[in-house]
């Protein structure tokens, strides 16, 4: 089924939209395994919709975990400037895991911009204010981070990853969707780069792309990570990753387990720093979905 | 004598509590530069140096009419560098046997050729003060050594305490950490020369009081036109006790003389007095004005000629002429030759300095530059929201403008090494820099070849260094600021002259990556 970016979008607000894997043709079926669930409306209520069509937050935490959320929260940049996931959406995220019973939950990020004026400026400590055992922190200290082989990586054969990422029962991946200079659009494999210690060797001794998809193959092959929340309340169509530039309010989320086909979903809903683009011109989806993290294939789409 | 004690250590702890105050942003209600600015010979010094009265230190005047009226109190009860000498001493010297005794005048003369060499020097224009001044150089030790040193050690506590917060889930105790500074080697030099202060008491008791600081010299000269004097009943019994236990062993062999130029009013002679016949009362100064100074016609020649050679020694710069590359000092720095002059190597800009880019200079800039702070930008960037070095500069040296003006006081200019550059050499997809740029002076175009390239537009470059500090590159960045249009102004308006120079550095380009709140509270946000 080919669709316009035009009919995706309505059919997202009219109904919401479910990708099923291309074997499951069976609408029921297709609804209940979900590779990619996409909702518009507000925030807080659009990820628990997406999260109960996932399964429920109870299939993924249980009473007593340790929960980390990894928004991408890197910038020290008002919430409208929409370099940073929304407040929102990571709050939401948050009492979810409170709610099945998650004795702490981090939200961590190793940010771009210094630490103190992330927390200043990005406006989550406010958001995320009054939840016990939540705890916000940009970490970028070595000695928060621990040593991870990654024995499919291609160029990135090992890393430094957060400990807390390393020792959480439950882990969640909620980044944003915005464009980005160097990786053209930055969603949830991109995300990853902000959990390690060592992000500049992605750009200066890696091809970038390749060492997104090496981490991908470690990162989504680890039992913890449960699901991914792809904020595109308010995508940064140019200028990204920092910012200033063109702010869409596509007032959308999207929720799955597929990396590649959560980010060629996100792909799909704009254009980015002028350009369209089809999931195999974005070199590190097209590595991912060679290095069988995924499939871009998003012809499978029924209403939710 | 116990109130004496008490007061020498409630000044040293406000001299401790200033210099941890000494920070961005700056909150505190006392200048933290207090000790500085009542330091007469900075302000002498620094003055006759830069031809100017430096106008931050002349409360300094009112400790000289004070001394002239009470004598070296100045020395004995306030003087932190005294109370730490005296407090090591207790500790370590005590009980072991000392070079000399304690009334025998060894290297009298010496702290008034210290005191000579610093205005002669300072007369050939050449601000030497900052090298032996005792608040400058203590100053100097706390902002490049103590402190340093202290956050290290609460670091390491707090990684002892790290897998007990672990196990007992205190995330916000994993967590934690202090700014740790790290400087370069220079810090090294400043905290031999405070070390070797403190053991110099392994000869006599406040040694470097008695025979080398040139402030106590300074002061010694006003405190003989004091009307305090020490005065002993004809009943003295001559037992040697007020000669052996005096601090800077200022009594004479008679125990009824004593030089008021060395004594601190420790009022030790009065406490160990077991005929309670000793007391310091009003009289008249003049017939010990008639005292001979220890410095004679020798000694004086000596301090003209150490402060000539002194100030040409530290003078005779090679960097005075050819700049190095990467001198580059903080924004609002006055012009080169003056900011020398001015700087008395305090460390107080680079102790509030929040990134750590202020560090002292060891070497770049020459003996001259010795310990005057400079960028190190590989390290950090100056951040654009702060403006706290020209506020806690006691002498001028930086200016102390406006964040606004600040952000104009242009510090030099990124210029990208096409070789290094991970995009321009590797086809790398990189753009760390241009994240990191507050004023979007870093830009994408298309190069000959049709290939993506990162350029730096200059006119919006005020050379903050933040890419320097970001480039991924090992060893040097493949992006540098270098002193290229810096601007550097006596006077006037930074942000007027930078105009007409042509350059643009506006927030709300990207005001994200500028902290806070510098000056006058503003919050900045969309």
């Amino acid at each position: 089924m080919d669709v316009t970016r035009r009919q995706m979008l309505k059919m997202i607000a009219a109904t919401g939209v479910v990708v099923a894997a291309p074997s499951l043709t069976d609408i029921a079926m297709a609804a209940a395994d979900p590779r990619v669930v996409a909702f518009k409306g507000e925030q807080a209520a659009t990820v628990r919709k997406i999260v109960e069509r996932l399964g429920g937050i109870g299939k993924f935490i249980s009473k007593g975990d340790k929960v980390v959320i990894k928004p991408n929260m890197g910038f020290a940049t008002a919430p409208l400037r929409s370099s940073n996931t929304d407040t929102v959406v990571i709050r939401t995220l948050a009492e979810l895991a409170l709610e099945a019973g998650a004795k702490q939950v981090q939200v961590l990020d190793n940010p771009v911009h210094p630490a103190p004026l992330c927390k200043v400026r990005s406006g989550i400590v406010e958001a995320l204010a009054g939840l016990d055992d939540v705890f916000v922190q940009w970490v970028k200290n070595e000695k928060f981070f621990g040593d991870v082989v990654i024995p499919n990586g291609r160029q990135l054969k090992r890393t430094q990853v957060m400990k807390a990422i390393l020792e959480c029962d439950a882990l969640i991946n909620a980044p944003m969707a915005k464009s980005h200079g160097g990786a053209i659009v930055s969603m949830g494999l991109k995300n990853w780069m902000g959990a390690v210690k060592n992000r500049q060797e992605w750009h200066s001794t890696f091809n970038m792309h390749q060492a997104i998809a090496d981490f991908g193959t470690y990162i989504y092959n680890e039992k913890r990570l449960k699901f991914t929340i792809l904020d595109a309340t308010r995508v940064l169509a140019t200028g990204g990753p920092g910012g200033p530039g063109e702010v869409r309010h596509l007032q959308t989320i999207i929720g799955g387990f597929d990396p590649v086909a959560i980010d060629s979903f996100g792909l799909s809903l704009s254009s980015w720093n002028g350009k369209n683009y089809k999931p195999h011109q974005i070199p590190y989806l097209k590595i991912a979905e060679e290095m069988g993290l995924g499939s871009s294939d998003l012809s499978n789409l029924r209403s939710a | 004598m116990k109130l004496r004690r008490a007061v020498q250590l409630l000044f040293l702890a406000l001299f401790a509590v200033l210099i941890a105050l000494t920070t961005f942003p700056l909150k505190a209600k006392l200048p933290v530069d207090l000790f500085l600015r009542l330091d007469p010979l900075l302000l002498i010094g620094a003055s006759i140096a830069a031809r100017t009265v430096i106008s931050g230190l002349f409360a300094a005047v009112v400790m000289l009419a004070l001394t002239a009226l009470l004598g070296r109190f100045f020395c004995g009860w306030i003087c932190p560098l005294g109370t730490t000498i005296e407090l090591t001493d207790d500790l370590l010297y005590k009980r072991r046997k000392r070079r000399w005794p304690n009334a025998q005048r060894v290297g009298r003369g010496l702290k008034y050729i210290n005191l000579i060499i610093i205005l002669v020097a300072a007369a050939f224009g050449y601000g030497l003060t900052f090298l032996l001044d005792p608040i400058a150089l203590f100053t100097r030790a706390a902002t490049y050594l103590l402190h340093p040193a202290a956050m290290l050690l609460a670091n390491t506590g707090l990684d002892v305490l790290r897998p007990v917060a672990l196990k007992a889930d205190w995330v916000k105790l994993y967590y934690a950490e202090l700014h740790q500074p790290l400087f370069s080697s220079g810090s090294l030099a400043a905290a031999i020369i405070f070390i070797t202060i403190l053991m110099l008491n392994r000869l006599q008791r406040r040694f470097w009081c008695r025979s080398l600081c040139p402030l106590g010299a300074l002061l010694g000269l006003f405190a003989r036109l004091s009307p305090v004097r020490r005065q002993v009943g004809a009943t003295c019994d001559h037992d040697g006790k007020c000669k052996r236990t005096c601090e800077t062993g200022a009594i004479f062999d008679d125990e009824i003389q004593y030089d008021p130029a060395e004594c601190i009013l420790c009022w030790n002679c009065v406490d160990d007095c077991h005929l309670n016949v000793t007391a310091f009362r009003f009289a008249s100064p003049l017939p010990q004005l008639r005292q001979p100074l220890d410095v004679g016609r020798r000694r004086f020649l000596v301090g003209l000629a150490g402060g000539a050679f002194g100030a040409l020694l530290f003078r005779s710069n090679p960097a005075r002429a050819a700049r190095p590359d990467k001198l580059l000092r903080p924004p609002a720095a006055l012009p080169e030759d003056d900011f020398l002059k001015r700087c008395i190597r305090c460390g107080q800009c680079v102790k509030a300095c929040p990134t750590n880019t202020l560090q002292p200079d060891w070497g770049e800039g020459g003996l001259e530059g010795l310990w005057a702070p400079r960028h190190q930008m590989r390290l950090a960037g100056c951040d654009q929201g702060c403006n706290v070095c020209g506020q806690v500069c006691p002498t001028g040296a930086l200016r102390d403008v406006p964040l606004y003006q600040k952000r104009y006081a242009k510090i030099g200019t990124a210029i990208i090494d096409q070789q290094r550059c991970v995009v321009w050499a590797a086809d790398k997809f990189c753009l760390v820099c241009d994240e990191a740029c507050p004023y979007n002076a870093i830009y994408f175009a298309e190069n000959e070849q049709g290939k993506r390239r990162p350029y730096v537009d200059r006119r919006h470059c005020n050379g903050c260094g933040l890419c320097e500090s970001v480039c991924p590159v090992d060893g040097q960045g493949a992006i540098n600021v270098y002193p290229d249009e810096q601007i550097r102004l006596a006077q006037g308006d930074y942000a007027d002259e930078a105009r007409r120079r042509g350059f643009l550095f506006e927030r709300g380009v990207a005001e994200d990556k500028i902290l806070s709140t510098g000056d006058g509270g503003e919050a900045y946000g969309d």
